[in-house]
């Protein structure tokens, strides 16, 4: 098949392979956050307030920024799954944090964990993101 | 939605990501819309229409599912 013909199927590689290159820039930040502020960090996780704005900043920047480029380089399937997803992790903690701490209060579970609560939001985002991509 | 993408782009021996690539969509979009799980855009389906050189009503139908 001569490269006219192929024309679709080139365009379709060049453009995933932009998306798994932007996928794998925006790991290796993540990665790069998450061991510099384990490095910066005191062995009680404190950080000195330097190290925190500068942190702060960085993740503020890189998940706006990152986000816009991700945006404008995905299809509408995605920006449809991302939607769904979105959607999904936004009620998952809106509503994961009052239970918890209805049912603390009612004795019966242990204190809410905020950390526990924010992961929990982004894997059923994460859930939300897949099943509307995928099945 | 009910949709004749597969029988088209089988016309045309293309593959998923050749129509995917021609359109600017991935491989997968063209799979859900094909399969009837996701139904397009506006300006995707007058892309589609453009390219396969039909109405768009020539190309999607009421309904659920896909051919038709």
């Amino acid at each position: 098949m001569s490269d006219a013909e192929n024309v679709g199927t080139i365009a379709e590689a060049q453009r995933r392979r932009r998306y798994w290159t932007l996928m794998g820039l925006a790991l290796a930040a993540s990665l790069v956050i998450g061991l510099t502020g384990r490095v910066l960090g005191t062995p009680h996780g404190s950080i000195g307030p330097g190290a925190a704005l500068a942190l702060s900043a960085a993740l503020v920047l890189l998940t706006i920024g990152g986000n816009w480029i991700y945006l404008r380089s995905i299809d509408e399937l995605e920006m449809a799954s991302n939607l769904v997803g979105g959607f999904w992790g936004f009620y998952a903690f809106m509503l994961g944090w009052p239970l918890w701490h209805i049912l603390w209060r009612g004795g019966f579970v242990a204190e809410p964990d905020m950390l526990t609560i924010y992961v929990g939001a982004g894997l059923v985002a994460v859930a939300g993101f897949l099943w509307k991509r995928f099945l | 939605m009910r949709n004749r993408l597969k029988v088209l782009r089988a016309e045309r021996d293309w593959s998923q990501a050749e129509l995917g690539g021609r359109l600017g969509v991935s491989r997968q979009a063209v799979n859900a819309i094909e399969t009837g799980k996701y139904d397009p855009s506006l300006p995707l389906a007058f892309k589609l229409a453009r390219l396969f050189e039909m109405r768009i009503e020539d190309i999607f139908h009421e309904g659920q599912g896909t051919g038709g």
